[in-house]
Order: structure tokens, then sequence, then C-alpha cells
């Protein structure tokens, strides 16, 4: 299985802007093809990472290759982040997965909060 | 507990003062206070730096004491003939600093702000928690540099009171505010700033592209402050909004409105080390 090293691809320990997780997804995209089904992606080695970078590095992914987290997980295999990370991770997929949901089957998503007070 | 409040009509007074900047006829502004937080460097900062591009401005003030302080914090726009008090001790100050530029142009810039000069004044927190505090406070920068679409990007600033063991930082931009985008996302135009903002600081809502997800990414920071008995502050437009460790947060509109969004944190400096809940020593 081939591995992407995300500081040395990214050449830097800290991810946190979001311009970040669209580089990676980038790299990720181009290394899947026919021939390679699943990948490896490892953080060891990173100080710092938000959950913009996960949503534009993961989420977005998920969102356009409409694939549902055992697909995602089948496919690219995390590893090296820490245990609070791993749980931003998954929030971000689960988000991801919701507005998938909402994508297909056409909701807005002012529609789910019609009940804010003015 | 005790707590030590900023009064939200201390905050609501910005907009006063930005108003009577903008429309100051001659060189230089005179301040007459007794003294300036953080949130007021951090907010004239911005105000200053918007009139600077039109026409030279200056601003000075009657207290010598506040003119020494605005020049060891940073604060350029004091002329030559300020008179000035005794220096502060340095080591208690968090120095002006403007982000602006691309989210992924400062990052690093902003990651070594929060080591190096806000770090030093926090109780002790553990490495762990300490990354996610980065990842919060990064959020709050980014936020008011993609959110508030200002060209000055965000200004922030600090202080350590060690007589009162707390330290303040502040975050300002001069952009479009909360409420718009939200207003405009969920359609209601008839929604308050307050609403907005109160809307904006819920977990997992935000008016980004349908493809993205986050708030106002202050989470953990929320519960770090609830320990901590610290408080959060954030004024946009004219809506308030204010959290107090666990008490209810206190949501107001405000008699006058400022341009673009404040966030004001206060930090009790206690003995206690701060972990996440959880998390084995």
């Amino acid at each position: 299985m081939k591995t992407l090293k995300v500081t040395e691809l990214l050449g830097t320990p800290v991810l946190l802007a979001a311009e970040k997780g669209d580089e990676l997804s980038k790299h990720i995209r181009n290394s899947l093809g026919l021939l390679t089904r699943s990948i490896e992606v490892d953080f060891s080695g990173y100080q710092f990472l938000s959950s913009a970078f996960l949503n534009h590095a993961f989420g977005q992914m998920c969102i356009d290759e409409e694939w549902d987290v055992e697909k995602f997980h089948r496919t690219i295999k995390i590893t090296g982040l820490d245990e609070d990370d791993k749980d931003e991770l998954s929030v971000a997929l689960d988000n991801a997965q919701t507005r998938l949901r909402m994508l297909k089957k056409g909701i807005k998503p002012e529609e789910l909060f019609e009940r804010i007070p003015a | 507990m005790r707590f030590y409040g900023i009064k939200r009509e201390s905050l609501g007074q910005l907009g006063v003062i930005g108003r009577q900047i903008q429309s100051c006829q001659g060189g230089c502004v005179e301040l007459k206070v007794e003294f300036v937080r953080p949130y007021c460097v951090a907010y004239m900062d911005l105000v200053m730096q918007g009139e600077n591009r039109k026409r030279v401005l200056k601003l000075i003030c009657t207290n010598p004491q506040v003119n020494r302080y605005l020049k060891q914090v940073g604060f350029e726009y004091l002329p030559k003939r300020a008179r000035m008090a005794s220096p502060f001790p340095q080591k208690d100050i968090i120095r002006i600093n403007r982000f602006n530029g691309k989210p992924v142009d400062i990052e690093s810039e902003v990651v070594a702000w929060l080591t190096d000069d806000v770090k030093p004044f926090l109780p002790e927190v553990t490495p762990r928690l300490w990354k996610k505090m980065v990842s919060n406070l990064w959020e709050v920068v980014h936020n008011g540099i993609l959110h508030g679409e200002s060209e000055a990007g965000v200004t922030a600033a600090g202080q350590f009171y060690p007589q009162k063991r707390y330290m303040e930082v502040a975050f300002y931009d001069a952009g479009h505010g909360i409420a718009k985008p939200v207003r405009a996302f969920l359609s209601k135009n008839d929604m308050s700033d307050a609403a907005c903002i109160t809307w904006a600081t819920q977990l997992g809502n935000s008016t980004r592209p349908m493809k993205e997800s986050a708030g106002l990414g202050l989470h953990l920071l929320r519960e770090f402050l609830n320990l901590n008995g610290g408080v959060i502050q954030i004024v946009s437009g004219n809506g308030y909004y204010g959290a107090v460790a666990n008490l209810p947060p206190d949501i107001q509109t405000l008699r006058n409105s400022i341009e673009g969004t404040l966030v004001n944190i206060r930090v009790n400096y206690d003995e206690r080390l701060y972990r996440i809940k959880g998390e084995n020593l």
C-alpha cells in the first residue's frame, strides 16, 4: 500500500489552514487510481490540526465521491493521528455524511434551522 | 468563585469611540480615559488603520499612563509629543499583533504568537489540551479573516494582570460582522444581531459553503473556560454574547453598534493543571 506522509508532503507540522487540507486532498486523489485502490495517509510528526483542515482534506472527498464512512476507511488508512484528532476526523466524516444525505434529498441547510428565534 | 466582568456597556461604547475617531476633523484625536483594556487597543488599532489609509490621524490620551501603555503594546498612531508615564513591566504585555493575509500564509505566525506571547500567561495545560486550544484560537482568527472579509484582517492584543491573576486577549476584525452571513444563510432578515451571534456559537452551525462544516470553533475553548471560571465575550454589530463559566450566556442588544466582530477572552491564572476530560497523566 502506498503511503503519503503528510508533514513531508505539505512541508510543515502545522495543519490548520483549510487550503492545506485541499492540497492533501489533491495528493490523495492523484495517488488513487485503477491500480491503487487504497492508500495510507500518515500524520506522524504533526503538531496542530484543525477541523477546517480535516473537512477540506477528507470531508469534501466523501461528499464528492459519495463515500460512506466504511468506504472511506477501506480506501484511506489514517495513521499517526492522536486520539483527540481521531475524534475530530470522525466528526468531519459524520458531518460530511449528514451533508451528503441532505444534498441527495435536495434539502436546503437553512430549512433545518427554521426554529431559530429572531 | 469570583468573577471580574467587563460590563457589556463598556464594549458597546467602542462604537461611540469608533465614530468619534472617524468624524474627527483635525489630525489628532484626544482620548479621555483613565485606562484601556486589550479589547479597546485591538479595536482602536483597526479603526485607526482604516482612517490612516485616507489621511494622517494620530491618537493621544490625556492620561500619560495610557500613552505609555499604548506605546509599549505597539500602538503606532501616538504623536511624538505624547506625554508618557514611567514604563510598565514589559513582561505583562501581549503586544498588538496584526494578522492579515490568506489563512495559509499566516498560520505559522498565529501559532508562534500563541505559543510565545499568549501561552506564558495561561495556567498550566497539558500538551494535549494546548494542541486543541491552538486549533480553537486559530478558528477565531480564521473566522475573523474569512468571514469578516475585512481588508485589514484581524488585530489581536492582550494583557496579563498579575494582581488580579488573569489575562485577557482580544481579537477584532472590522468586516461585515456575524449577522449578515447568518441572516443570508437562514433567510431571516428580521433576526437580531444578538440572535445571530448565539446561533453562530452553537456547535456545528456555520455559514460557510454547504460542503464545509464548522461553527465558531470555540467548543473546547468554552469547556476550558467553564472549568477555569473564565469569560468569553463577543460583540458584533449591536449584538452582545457573554459567557461566564457555566452560567447561562448573557445575550443582549447593545445601545451602540460596532463594525465587524470583537472577541474578548479572559483566562484566570491559577495553580491547577488543566487537561482534557479523561486524559491520563
